[in-house]
């Protein structure tokens, strides 16, 4: 087999494997700065490879990114911080985890799904090369904005009690979504006359106003550490993460492969990958009611998908040398400066180089999975600290973040804005998740309608086998729990009448 | 011992002699020469994109023909296709050290269809790296074999990117041009736009040709116009707009130009030191090979023909103005 002729030259070369460590030890620092993400880290290191061979640069580049992730998902638990979108879902169930001390074991179970699911996305991009080009092809709008419809139906299960305020929460997260530019003319639109709303509100400073800000308001008033009277012991933590894991290995599967799907489709971001496996972990738990209070699903889930989709990511990249993400179009370009053209080549001529880059993400990932098993679960330190202390730090660190993503101190006044506003919506009960989950797919739904529309007209959402086959599970999902009640109203009733 | 208790207190006296002196004449020659602090290059993209590459690429080489004692940052300020980076030059005190690294094309259709606050027309321009000519391309399965081809049809879809992005508004003013009646699909995106092409769901798209060219390259996409004076010569069967019977001046009026710039007011003496120290830049062998390794390729003018194209560029959009507002209100 010639991927593993490629595993072999990779693990034969020390200072290949040397380099390997460095750039996952750095990955995994660049994740832990707040606001620094995938394509940050790339594109530091960018510069660095001029002077390397291929091989050399393609274990740099690839290795440091890929273990981005698992920082991202630490400071999401620790301090409800998530270093880029595509790490904000595991907020929701991360941070309180943290509250009730169990932020070691969450940070297992999220190096756990990351690497694992990463592993688990390469190996399916592997199998399914052969068919690349016609897989990316088989997916259109109306399918897009079928799997966005899909997704919003999460919210009517994480604000089950309140449906009221659920929706209303819901309804402002699409208004917020709505601002910047207007897919169908590209002009722009809600911005009141600044242009620093053009590009819309970015994910990370809603979700540090929204969580971490809300949060350490909280945390300061509490007077205790964040993890408060909770007494855990690290020591078992790795213990108790892996048997959560081993125990939800089936949601563990279904959340990869939603990610390597969601992956293979460019424009609809990463974060969305992470939220709807999120939201699938919810809709099909038998409590749904734990998630958002510090279900153990709710890190697994989306850490699973966002891994996992970077191995998705890669098959329009090799198939077309079409981008699957931001981070993916800086690693192409820093692909071509090294000679590589990524496009259908890498699936003939290159296909040595294909196997290559697929070796080196699997191999690195297996690096990185003690690496971060050995620093991550330890960090949960923080959670002891004195809420009084590590409040103002939270706040100051997760503000540095806003402003690091893009640089702007817009972001700081947004994130700000948004944790006054997390604060009136926890007091009043309102769901800040319902709100974010609308703000991510918001734009997908709007502007897939209209791409529907002006491609194909009304009948594409319906007479597509992909598209009508996500609208009945959407229809099913919302069914659902009346179904099941129902059903069980009728046993009830059956028993009853049965008995009398 | 003795020997160099001897010579200390003359050694302290040499280096204060010396320390005054350098001093001295960094003082008088600062009076006239710049720069003496650092310069900041904003580029208005992300880290890792084509205008950031540009920027890394050019900053090393620049600091050398500065003099070598001061540096070249470059500033990332991504946001609103680079209005936030531009406005933010725009704004600058014009001393010279803020500078940036402009996308003409897109600019120049941003301030025609938008209330924005720069004026490229105000700016002191100081040349130009690159020319990245717009281009019309089809899906190579599609059976559109020229520009022609779509007269007389019912139902055109183009796959755009912001119906006022620069490459968009091309295809507009050449469709109105022909009389192709047409509707847009807008994405977000570069590579949702051209997967569009690929799949069929759309027919046509206009886009620079360095981003698009790995894909005629692989074979997915065709090229049917190439918009500049002359023809591609790695593509001799590509006409210009002008040889297909459309006026000439579309010819060049909507390509990206890569340009520097400075703030309008910016003394003459500090543009001549800018623009002579990018004109030597620009021919360093390590900035060519940087340069050829992104796969693109330098083609400088000076700050004046800069302005000029600048100029040209704006009153191009200007121009077209009723066929652009035609495209934002009718659809």
């Amino acid at each position: 087999m010639e991927l593993l002729n490629e595993f072999v030259t990779l693990l034969s070369q020390p200072y290949l494997m040397l380099l390997m460590l460095g750039a996952v030890v750095l990955g995994l620092l660049i994740g832990i700065l707040p606001g620094l993400g995938g394509s940050v880290a790339l594109a530091l290191l960018i510069p660095l490879t001029f002077s390397m061979g291929p091989d050399a640069a393609i274990v740099l580049l690839i290795s440091a990114y890929g273990t981005v992730t698992y920082g991202g998902a630490i400071t999401s638990i620790l301090l409800n911080t998530p270093g880029e979108a595509t790490a904000a879902a595991t907020t929701f169930d991360g941070y309180p985890l943290a509250k009730q001390g169990k932020a070691g074991k969450a940070i297992t179970v999220a190096v756990l799904a990351s690497a694992i699911g990463g592993i688990f996305g390469f190996l399916v991009l592997y199998l399914v090369l052969p068919l690349a080009r016609s897989l990316v092809l088989a997916f259109t709008y109306p399918d897009f904005f079928m799997l966005a419809i899909f997704g919003l139906t999460v919210i009517a299960v994480v604000t089950q009690g309140s449906a009221f305020r659920g929706i209303i929460s819901a309804l402002v997260g699409f208004m917020l979504a709505f601002i910047g530019t207007d897919p169908l003319m590209g002009s722009s639109r809600f911005t009141f006359g600044s242009f620093h709303l053009w590009d819309g509100l970015g994910l990370v400073p809603v979700i540090i106003g929204l969580f971490a800000i809300t949060e350490a308001f909280q945390l300061y008033y509490q007077k205790t550490s964040i993890a408060g009277d909770y007494d855990h012991d690290i020591k078992t933590d790795f213990g108790e993460g892996l048997r959560d894991f081993i125990h939800h290995r089936w949601l563990f599967v279904r959340s990869s492969l939603t990610g390597i799907f969601l992956g293979m489709i460019p424009g609809v971001g990463g974060a969305v990958a992470s939220f709807m496996a999120y939201g699938s972990a919810v809709q099909t738990s038998k409590t749904p009611e734990r998630f958002g209070k510090g279900a153990i699903e709710g890190v697994l889930a989306p850490e699973a998908a966002n891994d996992a989709k970077e191995g998705g990511a890669m098959l329009p990249t090799l198939a077309f040398g079409i981008p699957g993400s931001a981070a993916m179009a800086v690693l192409i370009g820093g692909l071509i400066m090294h000679g590589l053209t990524p496009g259908p080549e890498m699936l003939t001529t290159n296909l040595s180089m294909t196997y290559f880059l697929i070796a080196v993400a699997i191999v690195s990932k297996l690096v990185a999975l003690p690496v971060s098993l050995l620093v991550g679960p330890r960090m949960a330190i923080v959670t002891r600290i004195p809420g009084t202390l590590m409040a103002p730090g939270i706040v100051a660190i997760s503000l540095v973040g806003a402003y690091a993503v893009e640089g702007s101190f817009w972001d700081v006044v947004i994130a700000l804005l948004f944790g006054l506003i997390g604060i009136l919506m926890k007091q009043f009960g309102y769901s800040r998740i319902a709100l974010i989950i609308a703000l991510v797919l918001g734009g997908l739904v709007e502007a897939s309608y209209h791409q529907t529309m002006a491609a194909f007209g009304w009948e594409a959402f319906f007479n597509r086998s992909i598209s009508l086959t996500l609208l009945c599970l959407t229809v099913l999902s919302l069914l659902w729990p009346w179904l099941r009640t129902s059903t069980l109203m009728k046993r009830i009733l059956g028993g009853a009448h049965g008995s009398a | 011992m003795k020997h160099t208790h001897m010579e200390k207190p003359w050694r302290a006296v040499s280096c204060a002699v010396a320390l005054a002196a350098s001093v001295f004449t960094a003082t008088a020659v600062a009076q006239d020469s710049f720069p003496q602090r650092d310069i900041e290059l904003v580029v208005g993209y992300n880290a890792g994109g084509g205008y950031s590459s540009w920027a890394q690429a050019l900053a090393p080489v620049l600091e050398e023909q500065l003099g070598g004692n001061t540096n070249v940052l470059v500033r990332h300020m991504p946001g609103a296709g680079g209005v936030v980076a531009t406005n933010y030059v725009y704004r600058a005190k014009p001393d010279g050290y803020t500078i940036g690294i402009f996308n003409l094309g897109g600019l120049a259709a941003t301030q025609t269809a938008s209330e924005v606050m720069y004026d490229l027309t105000k700016m002191a321009w100081l040349g130009r790296l690159s020319l990245d000519p717009t281009i019309m391309v089809v899906g190579s399965d599609s059976g559109f074999n020229a520009p022609g081809d779509f007269k007389g049809r019912d139902r055109t879809v183009v796959s755009t990117k912001g119906l006022t992005a620069n490459a968009t508004i091309t295809g507009a003013v050449t469709f109105d041009l022909l009389g192709v009646d047409w509707q847009p699909l807008n994405h977000s995106g570069t590579s949702e736009a051209i997967l569009s092409i690929i799949r069929g769901d759309s027919h046509v798209s206009w886009g620079s040709f360095d981003s698009l060219k790995q894909y005629i390259e692989n074979g997915d996409l065709k090229m049917l116009m190439y918009y500049d004076a002359e023809r591609n010569p790695a593509y001799p069967d590509v006409p210009t707009p002008s040889e297909i019977g459309l006026p000439a001046e579309i010819n060049e009026a909507f390509n990206t130009n890569r340009i520097l710039g400075a703030p309008a007011g910016t003394s003459d003496a500090v543009v001549k030191a800018l623009e002579s120290a990018i004109a030597q830049a620009v021919k360093d062998p390590a900035f060519i090979e940087r340069v050829e390794k992104m796969e693109v390729s330098v083609q400088y003018l000076d700050g004046a023909q800069t302005s000029r194209v600048v100029n040209s560029a704006v009153k191009g959009f200007t121009d077209y103005k009723d066929t652009i507002s035609e495209l934002l209100g009718s659809n």
